[in-house]
């Protein structure tokens, strides 16, 4: 499962850029995951340019 | 509660393009909505605020005020340390964004635009598939807003334009992932523009220091997304501040996304335009942004005086704002772009090669086309990877 981690991110939105199911909501201060439209591609924690994002289990 | 609205044109997202789009249209009488997400519109921009001076002076008179610092000199990197320098009488600015958005942002306001901050788009008013107006979400509740025409000017975050059906995601090696330190203490003397090419600094992109004025410099990696797996934009930039200015003190940090991709097949839909960063439509090559999203910005809003007045939003309609927009920038884009896919896979060795050769050359002799040549001669494979370049109609 994707999580975001809060206070590692800066709000760039480069992860909504790549999503494929537009599952990544970002408001001013916070980013928010859609998880029932999250398929787990992984390009969010790939691209994120402070990683801050993370897979749980 | 639901507050409900209707306007001529709704405005998503106060940057360069949207606020662009947005006064030329209320400079027209026509009813604009233009909002933002942020509280205060140039606050923060994710940007190494690099721009051409010739190229900013088609759409603004520019003031003092938005300029950090002035520079005609260039210096390339290469992987090894040798450098190329260009004195060609290109004049760069660096500007001051936070003041420049805000002037822009101001301006549509004065012209007739009414500005809401703190307002972000939560979906679209959807009718058989014609965009008819926006949910927005303020700061005193949502807000419902029936219009003839959206403007999706919400950046590299878009998410306005998937909604009426344009799907905008990026590619990873489409998208540079980039973080950026403001830091003083630096003397750049002369002030000059400095990029740094190579797979141990940036892979798939650069990094950059661009004087700031008052000892400061925007100094930011970029890297391609597909070769943000294993280390990030951010180590990357660590790394090189430890080596090239570790004498830097940091002041600010900032991350952001780049487009890099190829023109939108399109970059409108019925009663919905896009520009800007949005629209992927910053300069693959380089990944400025600013002079695409004026420029998409005037455009859009020209052709969408004219459909408005012809009261036709349709697609056919609309697809004026494409050609236009493929007509000036977006056909030397389209080239910049296989130039940018060539350039990005040039190892180490022949860019090392490439500055050997020209280092002996008159900087203000040493044109970008020379230096490309020489890279060729270093690697005649490129010319493979970049015959399109060469035929005198892009098939697409």
């Amino acid at each position: 499962m994707i999580v975001f981690r809060q206070e590692l991110c800066d709000h760039c939105g480069t992860c909504v850029s790549v999503c494929p199911q537009d599952a990544i909501v970002l408001y001013e201060k916070k980013i928010q995951l859609v998880s029932e439209r999250c398929d787990g591609c992984r390009r969010c924690l790939i691209v994120c340019p402070v990683r801050a994002v993370e897979v749980q289990e | 509660m639901m507050q409900r609205r209707r306007v001529d044109v709704v405005v998503i997202g106060a940057g360069p393009a949207g606020s662009m789009a947005a006064a030329e249209l209320a400079k027209r009488g026509l009813k604009v909505l233009l909002v933002d997400k942020r509280s205060q519109v140039g606050v923060p921009v994710r940007c190494a605020e690099g721009v051409g001076k010739v190229g900013l002076m088609r759409y603004f008179a520019i003031r003092p005020q938005w300029i950090s610092a002035e520079t005609d000199t260039v210096r390339l990197y290469a992987p090894n340390g040798d450098y190329l320098q260009l004195n060609q009488g290109m004049q760069g600015l660096i500007l001051n964004r936070r003041v420049f958005d805000a002037d822009l942002a101001k301006w549509a306001a004065e012209a007739g635009a009414q500005l809401c901050l703190q307002t972000y788009a939560c979906g679209l008013l959807m009718d058989r598939g014609w965009v008819r107006g926006a949910q927005l979400q303020g700061p005193k509740g949502r807000l419902s807003v029936r219009a003839k025409l959206i403007i999706a000017a919400d950046g590299v975050e878009s998410r306005v334009a998937r909604w009426a059906g344009v799907d905008t995601t990026l590619a990873l090696k489409d998208v540079e992932s980039c973080a950026q330190y403001l830091m003083g203490g630096l003397e750049l003397d002369p002030p000059r523009c400095e990029f740094y090419f190579g797979r141990q600094v940036a892979p798939g992109g650069y990094a950059w220091i661009f004087p700031k004025g008052l000892s400061r410099a925007n100094v930011g990696v970029g890297i391609s997304g597909n070769y943000a797996g294993r280390r990030t934009a951010k180590e990357y930039l660590d790394d090189f501040v430890a080596r090239v200015v570790p004498g830097g003190e940091k002041m600010g940090f900032v991350t952001g996304g780049v487009p890099v991709s190829r023109v939108l097949k399109k970059v409108y839909g019925p009663g919905l335009l896009i520009v800007g960063d949005a629209a992927r439509q910053s300069n693959p090559l380089s990944g400025g942004g600013i002079i695409p999203a004026l420029e998409a910005g005037r455009l859009a809003a020209r052709v969408a005086v004219q459909a408005l007045a012809e009261d036709d939003l349709s697609e056919r309609s609309l697809c004026r704002y494409q050609k236009a927009w493929n007509q000036s920038l977006g056909q030397s884009y389209a080239r910049h772009y296989r130039l940018k896919e060539a350039v990005t896979r040039l190892p180490d060795k022949t860019l090392n090669a490439t500055a050997r050769t020209l280092r002996a050359t008159e900087p203000h002799r040493l044109t970008l086309f020379q230096i490309f040549m020489t890279a060729l001669r270093n690697r005649p494979s490129l010319i493979l990877d970049i015959r399109h370049l060469f035929r005198s109609r892009e098939p697409d």
